[in-house]
């Protein structure tokens, strides 16, 4: 359909002209592009949702991470009621529960205890940003505790420590990417720019790291940090860890991009006005490989994520009793807990959801990049 | 009842070994009476039975080079000893002895050997392959497991060859236990002498050895080993011992070993019908007891776990830095934290509440010596704070704890990786010292890196670790003298480093000298009350032993002494 002059908030606001083709910036057409993809928005508030999750922690959770309860081991998730005995439709409470069978670990609704969820309530106390506070999002009186997902072997709420292990686990992946990005991208554009020598020597050295096998170096880094780290410190090192593996590869290809990048004429234009190096790097070259950069961006996130929980699952990661995904899958990692506490597995449920967001919405951001698949 | 006769059998075990003039001799030594002894049955010839053993298989076929269970489960099937444990009774039984004697002064032990009882190969069995073990057991170069348990006072004993049948030990002193340490297995002289003689006898009987070359006198030889994957053991033809009926035991022609990477695939190997019985881990009983009704196996209990499992505190004046190292020797200090064990938690957790709380160094099998009113450290939080608070360890206005110089108390405890009792029971006491205001810094490190530091830097605060049980007492020599290698909080020491220490060790070589089992247990009664008194350990839980037995293998009983049915294998039979 052709477009007119006459109509121009329907596309936006942008200028049109002539035979009706608008002007839009690169990002604009990339977002118009992107809203198209079905599965790719799908996953991006997927993923806003699980990171404002992870962000408000304190408040979605009803329970500390840490909160644990010794007579509740591995209790089942508590069934929410929203129908009352009488057969009405109340406000959505729960049942008190008793533990019937202490070696199967069975708990069982007491009818006779009803406990109202309570929104907006006074719990644990946290803090959010530099306030502390205790408003957290639902909760029951106690002795009661709900339990939406089921409890761990220590009668820790599963929801709440999703909740704060997302931070761990989905923010190492964002943190370690922005690490792992400005070592690869100034490491690659340093090379691809100077060529010669400097970029045989600085590719042959990327070339050691890329082939060490990295989940071994990942393993081997993480067991020589001693044991009296604080759990701040620990994450932060991890996360240093895992972009100190992640940034050779990324090196690789933006030197490739550079040596082609500055061979055109508005890096000579630059150079020949005087620019200095680093100016032309920063400012003419690296800027033009940014499409290609937030693709990959978006791509090696879940490597990250897999890492974090790979390690923590095997115990050398975050460490109890601080909650990861991974380490939090740990505990299903027997033949009982698979059996008998199948919701111990919600962790790696939630992974592979935000592995798979993650997917979807970088290979969105791909098509919506590239230049060829413009219709 | 069955308790009854145990101690009494275990008193005669003691009188015996303990030499007030005694001979032991068994009616007809080839004859085993299965029915009393193993309230068993006369069983058929034939068939194989397959069992699970743990994630890898032997380091070496060679009795005193092996110091793993990987490797003595094998090779204590092939090799034997003068003397065995009675598996229902502790009792010492005469084995390739066919009768001992005990002088009245308890310093000689005179043996007489079985005859006729021919090595693997064909060769007679006689009083040179006798002497040649202990030569090669006594052989520092050797490193065998069994030497240290063979020394008094650290003096070997002597041994002559009376005659071809017939050897006599001298011992230095009176030592009631060596009973239980001299059945170490006898090797063949004719076949390892010579390497023995060139200094070459560790290097002997690897695993690079031809399985046919592996010589012993045991009821089982080796037919094949893959290794880590598969171990097959064949009967011994011209075994010594027959059954009541006059059948040559054993029964079964065929065992096959086959290892398991983790106690999950051999619990699924096992529903799947690939082996013949298996040890449950505690952690797995809901699975099996589910399934029992509608199985083909029978699940047994066998009593308490001869293990134990405990937290020690480094009191090593030479590794730990001070403040630690007054906090942890401050008998007060570890007095009031033995209180933050929350052991009904940790058996409830790790075992399914199928297990037993541990307050003594005593194995719990052996009723005989474990005191039952000794001083406890039930879990009260409470109690801990007012303990702490009356040492003069305050808990601060910030939820920290500090000593009286002020320095806020903060330690790493350190287990290995894979055994959930252990991660169970450092996370709860974490949590639990958190509460106490005091910072628990708990990792999970490699197992040889934990036996590592335990043993040789001795670099740690606090270790979270178990050991294996012996029956008799005087096993925890090592753990218990001030001298031991495994005294863990303060190993190797020239001369005791406190007083309580020095009052341990006077005890236990009094108990050692001691002839009356009566007046021996009074001695460690002792001990085990200045142990409850001192907490050098924070004892946890012990599993109960369970057994899961498939209904076709007959005489597959659990014995009273470790509990496991491994005893039994040469009275098994197979009812099709």
């Amino acid at each position: 359909m052709a477009r007119t002059m006459t109509e121009p908030e329907k596309n936006g606001g942008d200028i049109v002209y002539g035979d009706g083709g608008a002007i839009r910036s690169p990002l604009r057409m990339a977002w118009r592009k992107l809203k198209r993809h079905k599965l790719a928005m799908v996953g991006m508030w997927v993923l806003i949702f699980l990171h404002l999750f992870a962000i408000f922690a304190g408040f979605f959770a009803p329970y500390s991470e840490l909160t644990t309860d010794r007579r509740r081991t591995n209790h089942s998730p508590t069934k929410v009621h929203f129908i009352s005995p009488e057969g009405k439709l109340t406000r959505p409470f729960i049942y008190g529960h008793t533990r019937t069978d202490t070696l199967r670990n069975i708990y069982e609704e007491d009818t006779s205890q009803v406990y109202p969820i309570r929104f907006f309530v006074r719990g644990d106390k946290y803090k959010i940003l530099w306030f502390e506070t205790d408003l957290r999002l639902f909760g029951v009186d106690s002795p009661a505790k709900i339990y939406l997902l089921g409890a761990d072997r220590y009668g820790r709420d599963i929801f709440s420590r999703l909740a704060y292990g997302g931070r761990r686990s989905l923010f190492i992946g964002i943190i370690g990417l922005v690490v792992s990005m400005s070592i690869g991208l100034v490491y690659g554009g340093i090379s691809g720019y100077f060529g010669g020598w400097v970029d045989n020597l600085m590719m042959r050295v990327a070339e050691v790291i890329i082939s060490i096998p990295s989940f071994y170096l990942l393993l081997a880094l993480s067991a020589v940090l001693p044991p009296s780290l604080g759990s701040t410190e620990r994450f932060i090192m991890i996360t240093f860890i895992l972009a100190f593996i992640g940034w050779a590869g990324l090196a690789r290809v933006i030197r490739g991009m550079v040596l082609s990048i500055r061979q055109q004429d508005f890096v000579t234009a630059a150079e020949a006005v005087g620019c200095s190096q680093p100016r032309v790097i920063i400012r003419h070259i690296l800027p033009n490989t940014m499409s290609y950069i937030i693709v990959n961006a978006t791509l090696s996130i879940p490597g990250f994520i897999l890492s974090e929980a790979g390690l923590s699952l095997i115990g050398v990661g975050i460490q109890h009793p601080d909650a990861s995904w991974g380490n939090m899958l740990s505990e299903a990692l027997n033949l009982t807990s698979l059996t008998r506490y199948p919701w111990l597995l919600v962790p790696g449920f939630v992974i592979f959801i935000t592995v798979l967001s993650y997917s979807f919405f970088g290979d969105g951001i791909r098509d919506a990049f590239d230049p060829r698949a413009q219709t | 009842m069955k308790r009854k006769i145990f101690v009494l059998a275990l008193l005669v075990a003691l009188i015996v070994s303990a030499g007030v003039v005694s001979a032991v001799e068994l009616k007809d030594p080839r004859i085993l009476e299965i029915e009393s002894d193993l309230n068993g049955t006369v069983g058929r010839y034939g068939g194989t039975m397959t069992v699970a053993a743990g994630a890898s298989g032997p380091k070496t076929y060679n009795p005193h080079r092996a110091a793993e269970t990987s490797s003595t489960d094998v090779t204590d099937r092939i090799f034997e000893g003068l003397v065995a444990l009675h598996r229902d009774t502790g009792l010492v039984l005469p084995k390739l002895a066919r009768a001992y004697e005990i002088s009245e002064d308890g310093t000689e032990v005179t043996f007489h050997l079985r005859r006729g009882v021919q090595w693997h190969d064909g060769e007679e069995f006689t009083a040179d392959d006798v002497i040649f073990t202990f030569d090669v057991v006594y052989d520092v170069n050797v490193g065998s497991n069994s030497r240290s348990g063979l020394l008094i006072d650290g003096q070997p004993m002597e041994y002559e060859k009376i005659d071809d049948y017939t050897v006599k030990f001298t011992l230095p002193r009176p030592h009631a236990p060596i009973m239980f340490s001299i059945g170490t297995p006898i090797v063949p002289e004719h076949l390892l002498g010579d390497a023995f003689r060139e200094g070459r006898y560790h290097e002997m009987w690897g695993l690079e050895t031809p399985v046919e070359e592996i010589i012993g006198t045991g009821a089982w030889k080796i037919a094949s080993y893959r290794i880590d994957q598969e171990l097959v053991l064949v009967r011994n033809d011209n075994y010594y011992e027959f059954d009541e009926a006059g059948n040559r035991l054993p029964y079964l022609n065929r065992v096959i070993f086959r290892y398991y990477a983790s106690t999950d695939t051999s619990t699924l190997a096992f529903f799947n019908g690939e082996f013949d019985y298996i040890g449950i881990p505690a952690n797995q009983y809901p699975e099996y007891v589910d399934r029992e009704p509608i199985s083909r196996w029978t699940i047994i209990e066998a009593g308490p776990n001869p293990g134990t499992t405990f937290i020690v505190i480094n009191q090593n004046p030479s590794t730990v830095p001070e403040p630690k190292l007054s906090w942890f020797s401050d008998v007060k200090f570890r007095q009031a934290i033995a209180h933050a064990v929350d052991k009904e938690t940790i058996l409830d957790m790790a075992m399914n509440g199928k297990g037993y709380i541990q307050h003594s160094p005593i194995n719990m099998r052996n009723n005989f010596f474990l005191k039952e009113d000794i001083k406890t450290y039930p879990y009260d939080l409470d109690e801990a704070h007012r303990k702490l608070e009356a040492a003069g360890y305050l808990l601060g206005a910030d939820g920290v704890r500090r000593d009286p110089q002020g320095n806020p108390i903060e330690f790493d405890l350190i287990t290995n990786p894979g055994v959930p009792v252990r991660q169970i029971s450092g996370e709860l006491f974490q949590e639990d010292m958190a509460a106490l205001g005091i910072k628990v810094n708990f990792q999970l490190i490699d197992f040889n890196v934990v036996v590592e530091k335990l043993t040789s830097t001795f670099e740690w605060d606090a270790i979270l670790i178990g050991l294996t049980g012996t029956f008799d007492p005087n096993g925890g020599s090592n753990t218990w003298l001030s001298s031991g290698n495994l005294h863990m909080w303060n190993p190797l020491q020239e001369s005791p480093y406190t007083d309580w220490e020095a009052e341990i060790d006077e005890i236990w070589r009094a108990a050692q000298r001691a002839m009356d089992p009566e007046v021996r247990r009074e001695y460690y009664y002792q001990f085990q009350d200045i142990v409850a008194e001192q907490v050098p350990l924070f004892y946890t839980v012990t599993s109960e032993n369970m057994v899961a037995v498939r209904d076709h293998l007959m005489n597959a009983t659990p014995d009273l002494v470790s509990g496991s049915v491994g005893s039994a294998w040469n009275f098994i039979w197979i009812d099709r």
